[in-house]
């Protein structure tokens, strides 16, 4: 009895290492991969993941990585494929469906790229970077009534955030509400001082009010 | 005798909304009018057209576009001539990252039937492929296109070649388009002994700071000779047997309230029948309106 205890701890023990080892060498792996990113080179850092795609705990996180490292390359189309095939995979993903929004956004695709976005939004309603996104999306597509109404509404929410503010005074110029883009170019050097897009807006408007 | 024709696609603002229920589709419709005033032709007086045209594209990707106009040609003497046209085009995207830039397959297909109360008529079909290519930042473009007509009456067929080249500059804020027309009827005979003309028309846009609604404003002219060409952007078929020998346009677009535009163009044409020596210019104007979704 005694030795089939001793048996057993030992084949537990040798097992655990075993495994431990192969953790060890899955994390050095990673490391590896990204070492090769900060240094840029990321066919490299792509390449190191792809013992790791198809099996393991970590799959789709290398999936995902992967599908990143190609969109770095300038890989679009291969970045697209990579998350798409994530989100096959794992419907709920809002990283893949905000990870497939950038390839898209690069290639100019900003109506399927909002699709996805808006995605993450029905999950995740006050999600910041789906938000964001949306919002170059809308400017891109020069949807300034859409853009207005989606940067108002976030002012509640978000009422110390420059960013927003910039977009919702853009919407107000092109729509050539020129009170309501200074007012809100106003708020957006109250809070970044040195804000350059405003100081523009604001001192040509200026000069046109004191030329007419 | 042939008439000289400007086809123009137009707008329609009564687009049914269904058309516009899924968010991945983006539509448009475009309803559109013109006059043209002819001088010193002893042919012609005026002419008048409205059309429709209606486009959708799905998620970046294909897209088509169909579209309708009735043209009247007021002649000097005799009947007026009625040229009505159907046009249809698709659309395929390919984005090539190798190249940096999307790759744009389409195939336009034109039909014109011209007719007055006597005993002219006059069938044209026109097919016009084309390859273009817009890199990804959208300062630089290329196209090639082609485009093969048949014009029924006197079996003259035509061929045209349109290289194209586009490119962005003072911050994007301004866009020059040059686009070769290299058509060769297929008888120098049946075209007034033209056997070949050569033209270039270049066509600057300039983006306006948003102010009392313009949004855009062009200039545009043609230089050399053209004739029976295919206008891919106009989307017309100018079924013209007089030689077109130089032109000038400028136009602004607005942008009012709820994805409505508004297109005003005003330009000058030259013309030359050969056949009979006559020389004469027409002065038009051309107004559009557009909705998308």
């Amino acid at each position: 009895m005694l030795k089939w205890i001793m048996m057993m701890v030992l084949l537990l023990g040798v097992s655990g290492q075993v495994y431990a080892q192969g953790e060890a060498a899955g994390v050095e792996v990673w490391r590896s991969s990204y070492a090769l990113e900060i240094k840029g080179e990321y066919e490299k850092a792509a390449a190191v993941l792809l013992p790791l795609m198809d099996e393991g705990s970590n799959q789709e996180y290398a999936r995902m990585r992967y599908a990143w490292l190609h969109y770095m390359q300038g890989n679009f189309n291969d970045a697209i494929r990579g998350y798409k095939r994530v989100l096959k995979q794992n419907a709920r993903s809002i990283d893949a469906r905000l990870g497939v929004s950038l390839p898209l956004m690069a290639q100019g695709r900003w109506q399927e790229a909002s699709r996805y976005v808006k995605q993450v939004l029905a999950l995740s309603p006050l999600h910041y970077t789906a938000h964001l996104r949306l919002m170059v999306c809308e400017e891109a597509l020069r949807h300034w009534a859409d853009l207005e109404k989606h940067a108002l509404s976030l002012g509640a929410t978000y009422p110390s955030d420059t960013t927003f503010l910039v977009y919702l005074a853009r919407a107000y110029a092109w729509q050539n509400k020129v009170e309501d883009a200074q007012a809100t170019y106003w708020r957006v050097l109250a809070r970044y001082p040195e804000h350059l897009e405003a100081r523009k807006y604001i001192d040509g408007n200026e000069s046109a009010a004191l030329v007419q | 005798m042939r008439s000289s024709m400007v086809f123009f696609m137009g707008v329609g603002l009564c687009f049914p909304a269904w058309a516009s229920a899924s968010e991945d589709w983006s539509s448009s419709a475009v309803l559109q009018s013109s006059y043209t005033l002819y001088a010193d032709s002893d042919k012609r007086n005026s002419a008048v057209s409205a059309g429709v045209l209606m486009a959708a594209d799905y998620l970046d990707g294909v897209g088509f576009s169909l579209a309708g106009n009735v043209l009247k040609l007021d002649m000097a003497s005799g009947d007026p001539i009625t040229q009505k046209s159907l046009f249809a085009s698709g659309r395929y995207p390919y984005y090539a990252d190798s190249l940096g830039g999307k790759l744009t397959f389409r195939l336009d297909a034109h039909s014109l039937d011209l007719s007055n109360d006597l005993l002219y008529q006059e069938t044209v079909k026109s097919i016009a492929p084309s390859l273009a290519f817009l890199n990804y930042s959208k300062r630089f473009y290329v196209d090639m296109g082609y485009a093969y007509s048949m014009y029924d009456n006197n079996n003259l067929t035509v061929q045209q070649f349109s290289p194209t080249v586009g490119f962005s500059f003072n911050q994007d804020a301004d866009w020059l388009q040059s686009r070769i027309y290299a058509v060769r009827p297929s008888s120098a005979n049946l075209d007034q002994g033209v056997a070949n003309t050569l033209a270039l028309e270049m066509k600057w846009t300039h983006a306006l700071a948003p102010n009392f609604g313009l949004e855009r404003m062009f200039v545009s002219t043609l230089l050399g000779e053209r004739v029976y060409a295919v206008d891919g952007d106009a989307a017309a078929v100018y079924s013209l047997s007089d030689v077109q020998q130089g032109g000038f346009s400028a136009g602004v677009q607005g942008a009012w309230f709820d994805g409505v535009k508004s297109t005003l163009l005003v330009g000058y044409d030259a013309y030359l029948n050969q056949s009979t020596n006559d020389a004469y210019t027409s002065q038009y104007v051309y107004l559009a309106l557009s909705k998308s979704w």
